[in-house]
């Protein structure tokens, strides 16, 4: 009967995983073919079922040759990363010194906090504009980056972790002469890795797949992260080559999947801790 | 403690550096032009060159400066900012927009007219189609550095495979026709697919592509765009001279009758549907299709094996003889707030030269820009090696030249297009409906609708 159930349960865990795959395939399996006989096969096993006769590398070459692509995606890599690294550093100290000091107005500060956490991105994008371009900011990598270190959902984030951190460990850091400073860097850091890695993956994916911030803060092409790229892609009117935009996506997704592949687990537990599906 | 101090301070002076180099334009030695068009599309490279040219032909005026905000979709992204960079007061001194939104943004004051400042002649040299787009209230604001057409193709070797009596029924491509003689051939396709057995015929699903599956995925303006040809072909249109009056226009008796034809291809045995498959016409899905010009490229590009024959866009009767083929796409406009006289005559002569005969056929040479310049639709190629190319051009040549209209202007253009797609033509697809009494309800709803919506014009 276990076995039974055993049975039933992975061929529907599979299923389900297979109905989420199969998108994946059909846009990898696209980019090798020419629109054509993306269209022939689409209502056909073959839409997902690698045909070899009709693969090649096609739509990559003529992508590449129009496009400068991999600058674009070393544009986000190194915009992502900054925002980890420094959001993470920053966002980590707020959500410690709200979970672990007494200072005045603490709990105001928290229901502020949280109160910024129900408006959504669009409702501010204006008025950062306008800071950012009253800053002399606009077309900066600053001016593009600085709206987006701190994360009010990171700092909550940081702060519940750092509530149920054990008080002995700080203690005992500082009884062997680390100050407050010196206790978080050497102890509370390295100890909630797990959390760091959970929070830095959710930055990284929600700087990776940033649209409208970006258009609205760059104006230098040489300065634009994937997500703007694309659209240049997919946005044409004259030549409109879905095998191209496969590949783009193709390209871009790689970056994604190999971090999800090596993250997995923290990427499922930060979902669970932060109720981000 | 320190390190903590070192590296807030060190991370600070990095911004604060990096901020010292920020570029903000300096409004007296640069004209900044901003376009939708991405930087590495072949029509972001256009502009680039030609601003490149402008630069070098004039090393003692102005430099000419272009930045390139890509749109996603219909345009969001480079309209988000184009409206937070006029919210911040820092509109750029040039820009691009879609013909028929001028009218919303003259309507706001935001745009500069430019009949006082162009060079003498300079606007009689565009087609009338793009006159009419960039006119509001008589002025003319925007000028159209590309065209656009739409016809009826067809897919050779599913007509060839048709009987002699009903071949015969398909114009040459110099020949007019009607949307009665469409329907007609549409409905002996349709008769035979379900007869025949014909290897053409083996993927038919349907007549015709109308590509309504665009409204439903948002795209509203390809319904007003392909389809008030029929209200125009029927001395009807979807909102009065004034911009703003709609009911009376558009549920008119003439609208009714125009769109009762348009409806015979959903009568059973459906000719056309408003669910059709991705790419109907090209896999040869369908036999006919309403098609926009971008289709040339896109076929003979992507689709080699597949053959495909142009044909003009039909007409509602033989005896019209009015403007009536869609038309009309971006242009340069000019920022309205600028006050400073000598800077408005560098700024127009900026926006001469990128829409003047030369800019207009390189554009076309670099993209397939249709041109907007009467001298310049000739470098429209029509005798390339490849047949399927010379017969569209030399179709939606003819056209640009002869019966291209711009669609209205108004300053509630977006809502008016986006209403008369939704609740007209495509509920006419999805409903089915084909009997006079349930096309004027929708018109009739529609109009009042939009009127709703536009009483704070009319203010």
């Amino acid at each position: 009967m276990k076995i039974v159930k055993k049975t039933l349960f992975y061929i529907l865990a599979s299923l389900v995983a297979l109905q989420f795959l199969l998108p994946l395939i059909w846009m990898i399996l696209s980019s090798f073919k020419i629109d054509e006989v993306i269209y022939k096969d689409i209502d056909t096993i073959f839409a997902f079922v690698p045909r070899f006769s009709d693969l090649s590398f096609d739509s990559y070459v003529e992508l590449l040759g129009f496009y400068n692509i991999f600058k674009n995606v070393g544009n986000s890599l190194i915009y992502a990363s900054v925002t980890v690294v420094v959001g993470l550093t920053i966002n980590s100290l707020a959500g410690y010194a709200l979970a672990r000091f007494k200072f005045p107005f603490k709990d105001w500060i928290l229901i502020f906090i949280i109160a910024l956490m129900i408006v959504p991105i669009e409702a501010t994008i204006l008025p950062l504009f306008l800071v950012v371009n009253e800053m002399g900011l606009i077309n900066t990598i600053p001016g593009y980056l600085l709206p987006f270190i701190i994360n009010v959902m990171n700092i909550f984030l940081f702060r519940q972790h750092f509530l149920s951190f054990p008080g002995e460990l700080i203690e005992s850091g500082k009884i062997d002469g680390l100050s407050e400073v010196g206790c978080f860097f050497r102890i509370v850091m390295p100890s909630s890795l797990n959390m760091y890695i959970t929070v830095g993956i959710l930055t990284f994916l929600a700087s990776w797949n940033d649209f409208l911030w970006p258009v609205m803060a760059l104006s230098n092409a040489d300065l634009m992260p994937i997500q703007v790229a694309l659209n240049a892609v997919f946005a044409d009117t004259y030549n409109i080559f879905t095998s191209h935009m496969m590949a783009a996506l193709t390209i871009v997704t790689i970056p994604i999947v190999i971090l999800y592949i090596i993250f997995q687990k923290y990427i499922v537990e930060g979902s669970m801790q932060s109720g981000i599906k | 403690m320190k390190k903590l101090m070192l590296f807030v301070s060190i991370l600070s002076l990095v911004f604060s550096l990096a901020a010292c180099s920020s570029d903000k334009t300096s409004s007296s030695d640069k004209i900044v032009v901003w376009t939708q068009a991405a930087a590495d599309h072949p029509e972001g490279k256009m502009f680039a060159d030609r601003v490149k040219s402008y630069n070098e032909a004039h090393p003692d005026g102005p430099i000419v400066e272009i930045q390139n905000i890509t749109r996603a979709g219909a345009g969001s992204g480079y309209i988000d900012k184009l409206n937070a960079a006029i919210t911040a007061n820092d509109m750029p001194d040039i820009f691009t927009l879609d013909g028929p939104d001028i009218g919303a943004y003259v309507d706001s004051g935001l745009l500069g007219e430019l009949d006082e400042y162009m060079s003498e002649g300079f606007k009689d040299g565009f087609t009338q189609a793009i006159i009419d787009q960039g006119t509001v209230d008589g002025k003319f604001y925007g000028m159209g550095y590309s065209d656009s057409g739409v016809a009826i193709m067809y897919n050779e070797d599913m007509i060839n495979a048709l009987p002699e009596d009903v071949k015969a029924l398909v114009p040459s491509l110099d020949q007019d026709w009607t949307w009665d003689q469409f329907i007609e051939l549409s409905r002996k396709v349709d008769e035979f697919a379900k007869t025949s057995d014909d290897p053409a015929y083996a993927n038919y699903e349907v007549a015709v592509s109308l590509l309504l599956t665009d409204i439903t995925a948002g795209a509203y303006e390809l319904g007003t765009y392909y389809f008030t040809p029929l209200l125009w072909g029927n001395d009807a249109n979807i909102v009065a001279e004034d911009g703003v009056t709609v009911d009376g226009v558009l549920n008119s008796d003439k609208s009714v009758e125009a769109l009762t034809k348009y409806a015979k291809l959903f009568a059973e045995p459906v000719l056309a549907s408003a669910t059709e498959s991705e790419k109907t016409f090209h896999s040869g899905k369908s036999a006919l299709s309403v098609s926009g010009f971008w289709y040339v490229n896109e076929l003979i590009n992507n689709y080699p094996d597949l053959k495909f024959k142009t044909v003009r866009y039909p007409k509602m009767s033989e005896d019209f003889d009015g403007l009536y083929t869609p038309s009309g796409s971006w242009a340069f406009v000019r920022n309205g707030q600028e006050e400073d006289e000598e800077r408005i005559k560098q700024t127009v002569e900026v926006m001469e030269w990128l829409n003047n005969d030369e800019a207009s056929k390189e554009y076309f040479a670099k993209n397939g820009s249709i041109p907007t310049r009467i001298n310049s639709v000739d470098a429209i190629d029509t005798n390339t090696d490849n047949p399927y190319h010379n017969d569209a051009w030399t179709v939606l040549k003819y056209q640009v030249e002869n019966t291209n209209k711009s669609r209205p202007v108004s300053p509630g253009y977006p809502y008016l297009s986006e209403t008369f797609a939704k609740d007209v033509i495509l509920k006419i697809a999805q409903n089915k409906a084909t009997d006079e009494a349930t096309i004027k309800q929708y018109l009739d709803d529609a109009a009042k609708k939009i009127e709703l919506e536009f009483a704070k014009y009319k203010k």
